[in-house]
């Protein structure tokens, strides 16, 4: 675990090593994205981690009929032994929650330093097809836009088991080769999302914080329920460069020759600055607000990100 | 006396001037940056804002500290390249006072064995090249040139800041043939030290450097020499440069002799000499010519003994009377010291000894003249002493010059003219023996009393006396030596005058005592000529009160040797001693005012007029330019009348230098070989080590803030 002092105040930044299966390492290992989602879905469910969106609602309002893909656990086993049939019963929170996925496909989450076995875009890519598959195995709806100084692609919410499929293949051709603006997308988003929902925004985080601030701001006057999960790689969080370093930068930003023993704390220093400034204003805005980084396990990730949904 | 204003100029000069091409390393520390900084690694960067962000907070600290390291290593190597060209800052005074503060005092030793050549250069000139060495390097130093050997002389005089005139006096100093002196060194460095106090008070450091081969006959030193080395080493920095090659063998001829000390001619003399070898020994010996009057009349081949003397004699028959040079000389032998493989001897081949004796009494001489020429067949006489016997009332009228010695027998009283006849005879050159008899007083010798190197103090009690020869120690007494048949221990002796050595008289010898202590012969020299006076009378004439002989002595067999070796003393050893000198002693003789001009004849064949002085009618004539061993003809006129043979004092001749480890500490710890670089000249300041030290500590600081900065602190 690492943890960084920035300005007297403690922040902490963990990275633990993970000992779980859902270790990005493993998971990278994993060709396809659905592969990846459903063993981390699978695996985190399986453990001690519970949905909490599961079953919001108890109230039974109808059945409808089984689809392959369904959840078994809402099978009517009793009509099914009246009828031979396969039907699920459909509660009423089921069609209440609409999950909104905004994942950052700008070029600077493309970055994977050599202790991350998996790029920012990766990670998020995995953490994105992960949630939309608890949220529609929970029935939930879930929609998915890709972006990145624009709105790439955006799928439409829906509740189909089958919708998890496009979620993914949009996420699969997300090239990341352009520059991030997230501000400008989140305004745009804003007045697109017509239901009221839950924004989940994966992304470094890394460009105008003030007008991603703003972008926030917007996304919470239109009730949206917003939660930021900032992805960073390891070593922009440690800056563990010792030697000569030339730092090419992404999104057409300058290279930078650098001797980094001699910038690291200075470094650290604005990150942690940097870092501040987002969770005070996501705090401002009552925004969910979870650091990340991409050698975290997914299960701790997702506990983290599923425990904040569940405390409200 | 106020010093003139003068302007300090200082520059900065570099011993190894080559060195400096080190300073292009200087440059590494560039290159290596440059190189360092094309060596980089890449990575794609996401958070560049951020970096550059932090990199505008640390921008300026990260290049002062960038630039302060490259600055650092860049002295470094600049130092150390500076310091291996041995640069030293160099201060010297324009104008006439100058400002120095230190006192360079050079002394060059000009001993004769400092002309050892080995493979064709000599230590005279390696000393002649370090001294100038030294002066050229002495700008701004107040200079001092001592040229040293048998006397120790300032060049210069009051010290000069123009390395010039140091320059032109070290070109007009020569090699002696003299041996080096180091009590004179050092009190001619301790009186220009003392000299440069009082007419330079801003001198505050003296230093002395000796170009000398250190060879240990100079540089041994008794105590109260060590004491004044000590001294001198307390009042100035001594330097002492060895300009010693290792040629340690040496052959040279330390004697010349002749026997019997008066020449004969047509008479068989025996011609000793002495060659003393100074380490090895040649293994096939050395041949060794005897040359009179230029042409080789005998030769022979020695084996010599190492460390060691080898006496050779030669017998010769001189055809020829008159004044002759003899030369011995080592021939074809090269050991590196040619100039004491010879040496020379100026004898005076005599037809015969003529003696005049004066008989105070009738009689008083007739043992003398018996004893100078026996008429005994076996006595062996052959007539070479001729003496001649006057009543003492005929001093006044006999011309003494023609005799080589004058004896006084019982002479009682002598008149003014007559003493002062007599002293004149023997303050040029005669030989006077005064056999006090009945009667005799000193008061009533006059004015010979000045003469005599003893007081007469009356007659000793009547008694039974024997002589004391005390061991024969005395050439006189010295051929009686293991002759206990020679009746000399026998001769009894019932009275005798009571004879005192007059302080004032040092040089007086006593030949012979008697074993109450008292003197019995005595002998001494006076002006050119010698003087013996003996206690006892010369012939069985004088009776004590009981009319017993005053002693036996005119009787003994003994009496004969003894009066042939005071003659031959008084009249040969003296004489021989008086022509044959060591180099640097004075030659002296007798002058007439008649006598115009007179000339000398140097060894080399330079012919130079003397001055005489005008004012007396007579007197001796001092020559004191001996500086060069060989014969010496002075002349009056076309007519020669003296002759010298000047010599080497030989000690010089031994070639092993001194342990300097032996010497005061204070000169053997700056005892330098000549091919070590010298040490840094006077005003000259070395800057090495400190640029070397300054150089240690920037490594320090290099290697900490490389450290520090690494870690990122600061």
């Amino acid at each position: 675990m690492a943890d960084f002092q920035c300005n007297g105040r403690h922040s902490s930044l963990t990275m633990q090593t993970s000992q779980s299966n859902l270790d990005p390492k493993m998971l990278a290992e994993l060709e396809g994205l659905e592969l990846r989602a459903r063993y981390i879905v699978d695996g985190y469910l399986s453990g001690t981690h519970r949905s909490t969106y599961r079953g919001q609602s108890v109230e039974f309002t109808e059945h409808r009929e089984y689809t392959p893909g369904d959840d078994l656990r809402y099978v009517d086993w009793k009509v099914f032994g009246k009828t031979d049939k396969v039907y699920l019963k459909q509660f009423e929170a089921e069609t209440n929650l609409v999950c909104y996925l905004l994942v950052d496909i700008s070029e600077s989450m493309r970055y994977q330093s050599e202790v991350a076995a998996l790029s920012k875009l990766e990670y998020a890519q995995s953490l994105a097809a992960a949630l939309g598959m608890i949220v529609l195995r929970q029935r939930d709806s879930v929609s998915l836009t890709t972006c990145d100084d624009q709105v790439r692609d955006l799928v439409r919410e829906s509740s189909s088991p089958a919708h998890l499929h496009q979620l993914i293949d949009v996420m699969r051709q997300a090239v990341g080769r352009r520059k991030s603006a997230l501000g400008p997308v989140l305004h745009e988003i804003s007045q697109r999302f017509r239901r009221r929902g839950i924004v989940v925004l994966l992304s470094d985080l890394l460009g105008d914080d003030d007008a991603l601030l703003t972008g926030l701001k917007h996304l919470r006057h239109a009730r949206h329920e917003v939660i930021l999960l900032q992805l960073l790689d390891p070593a922009e969080i440690d800056f563990p460069f010792d030697r000569t370093t030339l730092f090419h930068g992404l999104e057409l930003l300058p290279d930078v020759l650098v001797e980094p023993r001699g910038v690291r704390q200075a470094y650290l220093a604005e990150l942690h600055k940097f870092l501040d400034r987002i969770q005070v204003g996501c705090r401002s805005l009552q925004i969910e607000y979870e650091l990340l980084t991409t050698d975290q396990p997914f299960d701790e990730a997702l506990r983290r990100v599923l425990t904040k949904r569940r405390s409200r | 006396m106020t010093l003139p204003v003068t302007s300090s100029l200082a520059a900065l000069e570099f011993t190894s001037l080559p060195m400096l091409g080190w300073l292009a390393t200087a440059a590494l520390p560039w290159l290596i940056h440059r190189l360092y900084r094309r060596q980089h690694q890449t990575t794609p960067w996401a958070a560049v804002e951020l970096l550059l962000s932090a990199m505008r907070q640390r921008a300026r600290r990260v290049q002062l500290q960038q630039w302060l390291l490259l600055a650092v290593r860049t002295a470094i190597l600049t130092l150390v390249a500076l310091a291996v060209a041995e640069p030293a800052l160099r201060t010297w005074a324009v104008g006439a006072g100058g400002t120095a503060e230190r006192h360079r005092i050079i002394v060059v030793d000009q001993s004769y064995s400092m002309g050892c050549q080995q493979l064709g250069t000599s230590r005279w000139q390696r000393a002649q090249a370090h001294a100038h060495d030294w002066i050229e390097s002495s700008s701004g130093d107040a200079l001092t040139l001592i040229g040293w050997s048998k006397q120790a002389e300032n060049l210069i005089g009051r010290p000069t800041f123009d390395t010039s005139v140091a320059l032109a006096a070290l070109e007009d100093l020569r090699l002696t043939q003299t041996s080096g002196d180091l009590p004179a060194a050092a009190r001619a460095v301790l009186g220009a030290i003392d000299r440069a106090k009082v007419e330079m008070p801003q001198i505050r450091t003296q230093q002395v450097v000796f170009c000398t081969d250190l060879s240990r006959q100079t540089w041994s030193a008794d105590e109260s020499e060590r004491l004044l080395l000590e001294a001198l080493a307390e009042r100035a920095q001594v330097t002492i440069v060895n300009v010693a090659d290792d040629q340690r063998d040496n052959i040279a001829v330390t004697n010349l002799a002749i026997e019997p000390a008066i020449t004969l001619q047509q008479r068989e003399a025996t011609i000793t000499t002495t060659l003393t070898c100074f380490g090895q020994a040649p293994p096939a010996g050395v041949r060794v010519e005897i040359l009179i009057e230029g042409r080789l009349v005998k030769q022979q081949q020695l084996d010599l003994r190492s460390d060691g003397e080898t006496t050779a004699r030669f017998t010769h028959r001189f055809v020829d009377e008159g004044v002759q040079t003899v030369q011995v000389v080592v021939a074809d032998h090269d050991d590196g010291l040619a100039i004491d493989d010879k040496r020379w001897l100026i004898v005076d081949v005599r037809p015969n000894v003529r003696v005049a004796c004066f008989a105070g009494q009738s009689g008083a001489a007739r043992d003398l003249a018996r004893a100078l020429a026996p008429r005994d067949s076996l006595t062996g006489n052959d007539g070479a002493i001729q003496p001649d016997v006057f009543s003492v009332s005929r001093l006044g009228e006999i011309e003494l010059s023609n005799y080589a010695a004058v004896l006084l027998s019982s002479v009682a009283e002598l008149s003014s003219r007559e003493a002062a006849g007599l002293t004149e005879y023997v303050r040029q050159g005669g030989g006077l023996a005064i056999f006090l008899g009945q009667g005799s007083t000193a008061e009533r010798l006059g004015d010979l009393r000045q003469v005599l190197p003893v007081k007469v103090e009356g007659l000793q009690e009547p008694g039974e006396y024997r002589f004391d020869p005390q061991e024969y120690r005395h050439p006189v007494v010295s051929p009686f030596r293991g002759q206990a048949q020679s009746g000399l221990l026998g001769v009894a002796v019932s009275q005798f005058f009571r004879l005192r050595l007059r302080d004032e008289r040092p040089s007086a010898e006593t030949v012979l005592k008697f074993d109450t202590g008292d003197p019995a012969l005595v002998v001494d020299h006076f002006g050119l000529g010698q003087v013996a006076v003996s206690a006892l009378p010369g012939s069985l004439e004088a009776r004590t009160a009981s009319g017993a002989p005053w002693s036996s002595f005119a009787f003994s067999p003994s009496f004969l040797p003894v009066i042939h070796e005071l003659v031959a003393y008084l009249v040969g050893d003296r004489w021989l001693r008086r022509r044959n000198l060591i180099v640097g002693e004075p030659a002296i003789f007798p002058w007439e005012k008649s006598n115009r001009v007179a000339t000398v004849r140097s060894p080399e064949g330079v012919e130079r007029t003397l001055p005489l002085p005008g004012a007396e009618d007579r007197g001796q004539l001092e020559f004191r330019e001996t500086d060069e061993q060989g014969a010496y003809r002075f002349s009056f006129g076309n007519r020669e009348c003296a002759r010298f043979a000047i010599n080497l004092d030989g000690r010089d001749s031994d070639l092993m230098p001194i342990d300097p480890a032996t010497l005061p500490s204070d000169f053997s710890a700056n005892t330098v070989e000549s091919s070590m670089a010298l040490p840094i000249a006077a005003g000259e300041l070395s800057l090495a080590r400190t640029l070397l030290a300054a150089a240690g500590l920037l490594l320090l600081l290099e290697i900490s803030l490389a450290w520090m900065l690494g870690r990122g602190w600061g």
